[in-house]
């Protein structure tokens, strides 16, 4: 048998199928048509919906209640049924009116939020080495794209699913489920709630503004991801393919639809969403939001960390571009190119951040401390110098790595009496023996609840070329008692804290800390980023937070749940910027 | 020949239960061309939940022809919810009240008849403000169709599946208090103030506008913080409801809601006809899940429109000698935020700066919106007034305990605000909900105009000044 006749039967041939999606979203046009492009997709075998291993298109409209029938989709492939997706849309033109009408439109939507949600996915499992789960424990997603008549978009652990809303203006339709940004925005919330699912619990102000942030940067980076996109929006090029220098500045960027949210859904989420993205580049940097009470509702407090993430992005841009731009003018496509692969490397960067974060009381200096730390390890070098870029600014916007209280391994040795190496790997029982081994070494209290969460490997490619392996463990602690139990204990601790005005000294009120582990590929510790239960500072600032905000449960008490109904944790979670800090 | 200057004036707050009705009666040293030395100032006069069963709204009425003296120069309805204005539509009330031949009807832009037909009438009512009116008009279609099933489902006594009481319950006053006991658009109430401003005179007044009050009420100063037009500040609206073809929409998908029976899974009947047109399996687990979910939505999108109303309230801060009395109907912080931030003073009225600064200099408070979350902002509360801690301030507070909130946020009063309020006016606050619940009892409070006198209180000999948290001073020490 001839070499060229050899074919593996075993497995199809591809590693992804090509999906057509809405780059931006319907109003970003070329040509009087919707700026359209071709994203890669893990391949998978599809089912109609679609429907893959992991997410699952759901077409069911609550507003209605009706329910249509997915479309059946082409795979080609006989040997393989269902591998090897045929896009019905890769030839096709698609006007404005194709995406808002019910055929085709209905059929781009279900794909545009499959692609979008896979590739985001396929984004994370890259960048960490790792299958992720989802937040609820089973594992398919599902995707709605037309679940209701609201101008809203949000996830729910509860129902397991993404829900696209859409809404009529004088305008004409509008669909969530075309906005790239909302997708990609969505579904990060979903994986990073398989991550941190208890950033979802009530904590300080940074922690649900996180949420938003870190769904905003994978948003804008994902869409900045795609060089084709960025082409087409820094400006028309030449015949010879290049463009003024003009057009990549500082300025022309600041008001280049890249870096902020499309108009139309601009103008219908106003205030609620989206201007965080709008806002990231011009939120003039300094500290001033600590105090500014607007910035205490999560998606305004977000800003700060996506303006600082895409200050970088910008600052890196155009460094990478220097030395292209000759003269006058520069060539578009390397210019693109140059942006892309900028914004593709920072989005790797902030979720394999995610690991290094830890699992609950969550602060935005932990973000820039895990960025810089988790980036040390991969890329020793930092040859572009994206971790001075990212130190410097978010130093602008006043976000400094703590000083943790962590150990100094080299003088702080911890034991593993009795560990076995590869089951502190995988098992979160051999994890809690060496918590409980080194309960005193790592400040860990062990006279309150402790457990152990997640034990998780992680592989990735060191800078010599070979496999860095390493595991990542975390742990949480949590103490409920009232008011004037907790006051107590930190009388006796030495740092007596004041309760909020007019709290109850019979409140039941639950405290929380925790951390995260990572070993090195021998299995020693190596980092360990805490969030000790009886930090009196911190524990203050909590309290105080959810007393202001009301964010107590139906018994009234804090620091339990944030009392949300069941699946209504994230639907509200865009509520007028208007309201920050004037309510009671 | 100089204008007349009143030299006490009197504030009255009705016991409305869950609902405002105040007079502010200024009196004069000589009589005035009428022979009369006093002006009377009816501001709203409505309720949705009365203090006690049994209450008749027309003792009050008949209450305030007494104070009066059977002659209302001024009638303020801030904004169109019932319990600002359902005295004005009831049959035998509005009877009593008609005798009074109010002079001047005051109202929001937002009631003007002409701003829904003919923008080209009214001045500083843009494209922008016409296209909320008119959305406002299908927003009420569909709370009322959303309200009358709920009655419909409450009759039949069953319970909604996978719904607690207290979120229906919400949603139940969400949707009473924005549409009136006589259907949708409190119909009665307006077609009287129709008469008594053909009758008399009207204005319908924005933020800026110069108001005809001191024509009827010499020696005042009236300025107008609220609430602004849509052109002047399109936060004003709340994000998503300016367009009709919103609310349009969402009336088309509640009424076919209701004949799939969508709404089954929200308590009509155990499995919908919608339910069942969806594969078994995953999929109608989440269908069913979704449906259950219904209710949340509608639930804020009733929501939103209650707060685009709320926002539709005049503010009014009115100046007489050294005393400065402020009333904000409900406006809630969309519509303070004009005032307190965002004007420049380009599109008419004060710059958020000069209206800081007369804020500043506020004697009496009448508590916005029932004393909700957000109908007091903490920029007004804390930096305004906490600031000039050492200046007089009283307020009053019109509100019934245990009416609205299903949850601790939305519970109105809102205690930390009470707390706060108290803490300000140095237990100076009080409100109908301490009061007994006679037909009767009116809290009166009153001040000289000149020589920085205080606000006096008046009556009735059971203070009721909202009672404390007795383990907050614990807390605190």
């Amino acid at each position: 048998m001839a070499a060229s006749d050899y074919k593996d039967t075993r497995e199809p041939d591809k590693v992804f199928s090509e999906m057509k999606i809405v780059a931006q979203d319907p109003s970003v046009t070329v040509d009087g048509r919707p700026l359209m492009a071709t994203v890669r997709v893990p391949i998978d075998r599809l089912d109609r919906g679609p429907r893959g291993h992991r997410l699952r298109v759901i077409d069911y409209d609550s507003s209605s209640s009706t329910f249509a029938e997915p479309a059946d989709i082409d795979c080609p492939d006989e040997r393989f049924p269902g591998w090897g997706y045929r896009d019905p849309f890769s030839r096709r033109k698609l006007s404005e009116a194709d995406l808002l009408r019910d055929d085709p439109g209905r059929r781009i939507r279900c794909q545009n939020v499959y692609a979008i949600a896979a590739r985001t996915l396929a984004e994370f499992e890259i960048a960490l080495g790792r299958r992720l789960p989802w937040g609820f424990g089973t594992h398919e997603l599902y995707l709605v794209p037309h679940a209701f008549a609201e101008a809203n978009a949000y996830y729910s652990r509860d129902d397991k699913a993404l829900f696209f809303g859409y809404i009529d203006s004088a305008d004409g339709r509008v669909y969530t489920s075309l906005s790239h940004d909302i997708v990609a925005h969505e579904t990060a919330h979903a994986i990073l709630d398989g991550l941190r699912p208890d950033f979802m619990k009530p904590g300080l102000p940074d922690q649900r503004g996180f949420h938003e942030a870190f769904a905003d940067i994978v948003a804008l980076l994902s869409v900045f991801s795609i060089k084709e996109v960025v082409e087409e929006l820094i400006g028309t090029a030449d015949k010879n393919g290049r463009i003024p220098t003009s057009l990549v500045s500082k300025e022309a960027f600041e008001s280049n639809p890249l870096f902020k949210l499309a108009s139309q859904l601009g103008n219908l989420f106003s205030d609620e969403r989206g201007n965080g993205l709008r806002r990231s580049v011009v939120l003039e940097p300094g500290s001033a939001w600590r105090k500014d009470p607007a910035f205490e509702l999560p998606h305004r407090r977000g800003e700060v960390l996506v303006a600082a993430v895409m200050r970088a992005l910008l600052d890196i841009w155009l460094e990478r571009l220097t030395p292209l731009a000759r003269g006058r003018d520069i060539d578009r496509e390397r210019a693109a190119e140059e942006g892309a692969k900028a914004a593709k490397h920072l989005l790797t960067m902030s979720i394999r951040a995610i690991d290094y974060t830890p699992p609950a009381e969550f602060e935005f200096e932990d973000f820039i401390a895990a960025l810089l730390r988790s980036d040390r390890e991969v890329a020793p070098h930092d040859t572009y110098g994206y971790r001075d870029i990212l130190a410097t600014s978010f130093a602008e916007f006043g976000i400094r790595p703590p000083a943790y209280d962590t150990l100094d391994l080299a003088i702080d040795k911890p034991i593993y009496p009795g560990v076995n190496f590869e089951a502190l790997r995988s098992m979160t029982d051999e994890m809690y023996r060496f918590v409980w081994a080194n309960a005193r070494l790592l400040k860990v209290d062990t006279d309150n609840y402790l457990n152990v969460n997640d034990v998780r490997p992680s592989i990735r490619i060191g800078p010599d070329g070979l496999l860095v392996s390493e595991a990542v463990a975390t742990y949480s602690q949590v103490m409920e008692a009232t008011a004037g139990e907790v006051q107590a204990l930190s009388d006796a601790q030495g740092r007596r804290i004041a309760l909020p005005r007019g709290m109850d000294l019979d409140t039941p009120i639950s405290i929380r800390g925790g951390g995260t582990l990572i070993f090195d590929q021998f299995g020693n510790l190596k980092y360990h980023c805490s969030k000790p239960l009886f930090d009196w500072r911190r524990q203050k600032k909590r309290l105080d937070h959810l007393y202001t905000c009301g964010e107590k449960d139906q018994y009234g008490r804090y620091g339990f749940s944030s009392g949300d109904s069941a699946g209504q944790a994230f639907a509200g979670l865009h509520v007028p910027a208007t309201r920050a800090g004037e309510n009671w | 020949m100089s204008t007349p200057q009143p030299d006490r004036v009197r504030i009255r707050m009705y016991q409305m239960g869950f609902g405002d009705a105040f007079m502010l009666t200024f009196e004069y040293p000589e009589p005035l061309d009428d022979g009369r030395a006093e002006r009377h100032m009816l501001v709203d006069f409505g309720s949705t939940r009365y203090a006690k069963r049994g209450f008749d709204i027309s003792g009050v009425a008949e209450q305030i022809a007494t104070d009066s003296n059977g002659e209302l120069d001024v009638v303020v309805v801030t904004h169109r919810h019932k319990d600002h204005m359902s005295g004005f539509s009831s049959k035998k009330s509005g009877a009593v009240l008609d005798k009074l031949h109010p002079k001047l009807v005051v109202q929001s832009w937002t009631e003007d008849p002409q701003a829904a037909t003919d923008a080209t009438g009214v001045t500083r009512v843009g494209e922008q403000s016409l296209r909320f009116t008119n959305a406002l008009v299908s927003a009420q279609a569909l709370a009322d169709s959303v309200h009358h099933d709920l009655l419909e489902q409450k009759k039949r006594a069953r319970s909604f599946r996978g719904i607690s009481n207290e979120l229906l319950g919400a949603v139940e006053q969400q949707t009473m208090a924005v549409i009136g006991e006589d259907g949708l658009t409190n119909a009665k109430a307006y077609k009287r103030l129709a008469k008594w401003s053909k009758d008399g005179d009207c204005e319908f007044l924005c933020y800026g506008a110069k108001s005809k009050i001191p024509d009827y009420i010499p020696g005042i100063t009236v300025d107008v913080l609220g609430p602004p037009t849509v052109d002047q500040h399109s936060e004003v609206t709340g994000a998503r409801s300016k367009d009709k073809e919103y609310w349009m929409l969402h009336g088309q998908l509640y009424a076919q809601s209701k004949q799939t029976g969508a709404l089954g899974a929200a308590g009509f009947k155990r499995v919908s006809k919608s339910e069942l047109a969806v594969p078994a399996g995953p999929v109608r687990w989440l269908a069913s899940k979704m449906q259950r979910q219904q209710i949340n939505n509608l639930l804020r999108i009733v929501r939103e429109l209650d707060d685009s109303l709320n926002n539709t309230s005049l503010i009014l801060s009115i100046r007489a000698g050294d005393k400065h009395m402020l009333l904000p109907g409900d406006a809630q912080i969309e519509n303070w935020n004009y005032s307190l931030h965002a004007s420049d003073g380009s599109r008419g009225g004060l710059s958020a700066e000069e209206a800081r600064e007369l804020l500043k200099t506020v004697d009496f408070y009448k508590v916005s919106h029932h004393g909700s979350r957000n109908g007091t902002p903490r920029t007004l509360l804390q930096k305004l007034w906490g600031d000039n801690d050492d200046r007089d301030l009283v307020a009053l507070m019109g509100t019934k305990k245990k009416v609205h909130g299903g949850s601790e946020q939305t519970a109105v009063p809102r205690e930390t605000l009470i707390e706060a309020l108290l803490d300000r006016t140095h237990n100076r606050l009080y409100s109908t909900a301490s009061m007994p619940a006679n037909e009767d009892a009116v809290i009166e409070i009153a001040a000289k105009l000149s020589g920085g006198h205080p606000f006096e209180y008046v009556g009735p000999d059971d203070i009721p000044i909202p009672e404390a948290d007795p383990t907050t001073e614990l807390a605190n020490h």
